[in-house]
């Protein structure tokens, strides 16, 4: 008896101390909005990581035979451009964007799993560490991020690097899956009445898609590095023909994931850029209906189309059509989208401010990504710029000029909310133009390259090909899309500091999120709004003449209950994912440390299951 | 205002401009000197003009509607204000998708087409060479240069080969470790390589030249490095060039002798072949015929006596990861090394 008394004292004293000192609090956080600018932040810092090796990569590469860097070092810094931007970059900054305003365009307190969205972060954040540790130990991993069998096998990489590889993409794996999970139970349960799947705003719409692809995508990577981390330390045969396995099985499972999760990366910008066109054309999203069920049909056809990437691997020419047609019956939902976003604006009264500035751009960008995209689902047009330039091309405007731009689009809209401060119109307009000449001239003349029969991943190329201009003009590019992101990076840091204040709602908005103070209070509502229609918010502002207008009733007892809320925060998700972390390295050196991890991991169930519920985190 | 017509007209303009660039460059997939090559850069064409219609439509449709409903009232707006709040329209909602999908199918049938041309080799065949109605060529792509067989004509050779103008060609390709792709953008469409598969791919030259390969799938430290060239050739000269291959080659004295005893009591003959020698390694490349050769080391370095050297004195140093190790050798073994393989014509 005594020695649990001892223990609640402990867990008491360190409550006390977490709840004094600020960063502690920050990192313990549950609270959705607290996990959400977490994931934020891991994701900047990644950032910085990413551009600085695609700096090296377009250095190395602005001119022919160039030996700023070996092609050992290249391999490893293309390897890890490619699965930060992607794994530590891009869908942490679309979950971290999800997880602060879902709960808010809900009508919802918090996520449903405030402590299960910690432990998601915690994993995310650390298996990033674990895998940027790989550079000082022994070499980062270099068989790309696609990390195609047999290069991957110990005989071929026989650094640690691979292994560090599929233990930082299990970790992340488990990350997204897990939160997946968090933001469906949350969308399909904690909505605020009245608000029913089609009352959503379209950004929650994409991201219950996107949370549906990303369990049933995830997974698969899963399996397939731990099939790989397998074959390459205990000799297994999966991926070796000379032992009766098939480099092709690891191609088919890889890009199972792999397809749906480049729309795990454009549909939550879809539902980003779905919010900002109508608000800033004072107008209602043309056909919602429409944009619903092409983001539902996307998310079906994802699952359809994986081999368009294995054109090239001698499949049977009937294979072949029938993912050529799939992928050019899901270019039929993805053009409805652009052209709604179009009527959307038309007949509107548009107020170009800089979150519109880049919807816009994102659509104008999209378009041609979305072209060349169509391009490659012509087989024949496949077969010669496959392994190419042009692919790294069409992969670019989407992801950069597709997901990039609609992630800073939502940074530029809900800023104000998160800190109360509005950015700098004059600088985001300067940060938006010089984005748009900087890309165009990055990444357009690739598609040139590709055409003129440049491959890809090469760290060098002899000159006299044709293609020593666009190289040196792609790399020209690249230092215009730095100068513009620290022209971003200065706006934040001034309007952190002095931006003026924004208000409630700076962007006379729709939804529900722009009815809170900004930046929101702890509770996000006092009283849990009743929703009538898809623009809760907008209705409250322009009622209809036959309505009284409604004026938010935060008043009453529940509603001073509610303001007492004070989200409890836990370390059980540190503790465990500080456990699977230490297992992950214990896996890469065959090591004692995979008991210690475990005993970790444990350690920090058994905190989280006899965790008090001290919160009054009730609907 | 201004600003976005000259941004859109300059856009327009250089884009126009990259496009006629394509038309250039040695190994450009705009220039195919093949039946299917063409095929495909015919397809290129219509489906680029058909995009670049939809690009212009569309992007059009966007600036105009940006332009021509931007507004500068202070928000928040009156109710008054507020421009008509459309939810939809069936019409234009059917017609964008109907649209997109009847060009899309369109395209389809344009790439099923395409596709039965580009993968099957003609029925009728073509003039051939050779004893067999075709030309087979078996490639074995290797970390990080190119192994060419001609097992019908007993031919193995690295680095590059030669075909004869107008004559189907049928590749087969093999990998000896990782998987790898066999690309000549001259040529048409690429073939993975792929350790466990054998796969094939065809070809039919119409022009004789130099074409430049390289290979065009992720295969470790020297990807960047692993090309080759193929030479199409007249009837006559591929004919020349087919006996001096199966030739043995000829004796030797002096220095070159004395290289050739290097290659066979030294390491060389274990990874290397000469034929008509006793040195039949089967790991590094054929050099029966290295000195017939423009390039070597995976198309790396240009086939002289100056690269020679640098490669014999420390292949590392050339091409870091390479499995050919440092040679033990004196300056002037490798002399004599270079005069050997400067026969081996």
């Amino acid at each position: 008896m005594t020695a649990i008394f001892e223990v609640e004292k402990q867990q008491q004293k360190l409550r006390q101390w977490i709840d004094g000192n600020k960063i502690a609090r920050r990192l313990t956080t549950t609270d959705h909005k607290g996990v959400g600018l977490l994931y934020i932040q891991a994701g900047a810092f990644f950032a910085i990581f990413g551009i600085l090796e695609s700096i090296l990569i377009r250095l190395q590469l602005g001119s022919p035979e160039n030996t700023l860097l070996t092609g050992a070092v290249y391999n490893q810094v293309f390897t890890m451009h490619g699965t930060t931007m992607i794994f530590l970059v891009a869908m942490p900054l679309l979950i971290g964007l999800a997880n602060y305003i879902i709960p808010l365009m809900i009508g919802a307190r918090d996520m449903a799993f405030p402590r299960l969205n910690a432990l998601s972060f915690w994993f995310f954040f650390l298996g990033g560490l674990l895998l940027y540790s790989s550079f000082v130990l022994g070499g980062a991993p270099d068989a790309g991020w696609f990390a195609y069998a047999p290069l991957t096998n110990g005989q071929f990489s026989p650094s640690h690097g691979m292994d560090f590889w599929a233990l930082g993409i299990l970790m992340t794996g488990v990350s997204s899956t897990v939160g997946s999970i968090n933001f469906i139970v949350t969308i399909l349960n904690l909505r605020a009445p009245g608000m029913t799947l089609f009352k959503m705003p379209l950004f929650v719409w994409q991201m219950l898609v996107t949370s549906f692809l990303i369990i049933f995508a995830m997974p698969t990577l899963a399996v397939d590095a731990i099939l790989v981390f397998i074959d390459r330390n205990f000799g297994a045969p999966f991926f070796l023909a000379s032992m009766g396995g098939d480099p092709l099985l690891w191609q088919h499972m890889f890009w199972f994931f792999g397809h749906p999760e480049v729309y795990i990366l454009i549909l939550p910008a879809f539902g980003l850029i779905s919010e900002v066109i109508p608000v800033f054309s004072h107008k209602p999203m043309f056909g919602y209906g429409a944009i619903v069920y092409s983001g539902i049909a996307i998310g079906f056809l994802s699952f359809s189309v994986w081999a368009h990437h294995m054109f090239l691997v001698g499949m049977n020419p009937i294979a072949d059509m029938i993912f050529s047609l799939d992928s050019m019956i899901i270019a039929v939902p993805t053009s409805i989208k652009i052209f709604n976003w179009i009527a959307t604006m038309w007949g509107g009264k548009i107020n170009i401010k800089t979150p519109f500035l880049f919807a816009a751009g994102f659509i104008a960008m999209f378009i041609i990504g979305g072209l060349s995209g169509v391009s490659l689902a012509v087989v024949p047009i496949d077969f010669q710029v496959e392994d190419t330039y042009y692919i790294v091309a069409h992969l670019h405007f989407v992801v950069v000029g597709g997901t990039a731009m609609a992630i800073i689009t939502a940074a530029y809209y809900w800023f104000p909310k998160m800190t109360g401060r509005l950015m700098d119109e004059r600088l985001g307009a300067a940060h938006f133009w010089s984005t748009m000449v900087g890309m165009l001239i990055t990444f357009f003349p690739m598609h040139l390259l590709g055409l003129l029969g440049m491959p890809r991943r090469i760290y060098t190329y002899q000159g006299g090909l044709g293609w020593d201009l666009w190289n040196m003009m792609s790399t020209v590019g690249m230092g215009i899309v730095v100068l513009s992101t620290l022209i971003f990076a200065w706006n934040l840091i001034i309007s952190l500091r002095k931006g003026l204040p924004a208000g409630n709602d700076p962007w006379n908005a729709q939804t529900l999120e722009w009815s809170t103070s900004s930046p929101p209070p702890p509770y996000n509502f006092a009283v849990i709004p009743t929703v009538h229609s898809r623009r809760p918010f907008w209705d409250q502002k322009y009622p209809a003449e036959s309505e009284v207008k409604n004026e938010p009733v935060d008043q009453g007892a529940d509603a001073d209950i509610a303001r007492t809320f004070v989200s409890q925060g836990a370390i059980s998700p540190i503790i465990i994912s500080l456990g699977l972390m230490v297992t992950c390295y214990g896996l890469v050196y065959m090591s004692w440390a995979i008991a210690v991890g475990i005993v970790f991991m444990f350690a920090g169930i058994i905190g989280w299951v006899a965790q008090p519920n001290t919160s009054e985190a009730k609907k | 205002m201004k600003n976005f017509r000259v941004m859109t007209g300059l856009f327009f303009g250089v884009t126009f401009s990259f496009l006629l660039s394509g038309c250039e460059g040695a190994s450009s997939t705009m220039l195919p000197v093949t039946t299917s090559g063409v095929v495909i850069s015919n397809l290129m064409w219509i489906v680029f003009g058909v995009a670049a219609v939809v690009f212009v439509v569309v992007e059009t449709l966007l600036v105009i509607s940006i332009l021509k409903f931007r507004h500068k009232q202070k928000d928040p707006l009156q109710k008054a204000d507020l421009p008509e709040q459309v939810e939809g329209n069936q019409f234009f909602e059917t017609l964008w998708t109907m649209a997109p999908a009847i060009v899309l199918a369109i395209i389809f049938a344009l790439t099923v087409v395409a596709l039965q041309t580009v993968i099957n080799p003609p029925q009728d065949g073509s003039t051939a060479i050779t004893n067999a109605n075709m030309l087979n060529i078996r490639v074995t792509g290797h970390q990080w240069w190119w192994q060419f067989d001609y097992p019908n004509l007993k031919i193995t050779t690295a680095d590059e080969f030669h075909i004869p103008v107008n004559t189907v060609v049928m590749v087969s390709v093999q990998s000896a470790d990782v998987i790898h792709s066999f690309w000549v953008p001259q040529f048409g469409g690429k073939i993975d390589v792929i350790p466990g598969h054998l796969n094939y791919t065809w070809f039919k030259a119409t022009k004789t030249g130099v074409y430049n390969g390289q290979c065009s799938e992720y295969c470790g430290e020297e990807h960047a490095e692993m090309k080759f060239l193929v030479m199409v050739d007249t009837p006559e000269d591929y004919q020349t060039w087919v006996k001096s291959q199966q030739a043995l080659p000829q004796d030797v004295l002096g220095d070159a002798a004395t290289g050739k005893q290097i290659v066979l009591t030294g390491v060389c003959s274990g990874c290397h072949t000469i034929r008509g020698t006793s040195a039949v390694g089967k790991i590094g490349p054929d050099l029966t015929h290295l000195a017939s050769r423009k390039i070597f080391s995976g198309g790396v370095l240009e086939n002289t006596p100056d690269n020679l050297k640098k490669w014999l004195t420390d292949p590392s140093a050339v091409k870091p990861g390479t499995i050919m190790p440092k040679l033990s050798l004196s300056p002037d073994d490798i002399t004599s090394l270079i005069a050997y393989l400067e026969t081996l014509k």
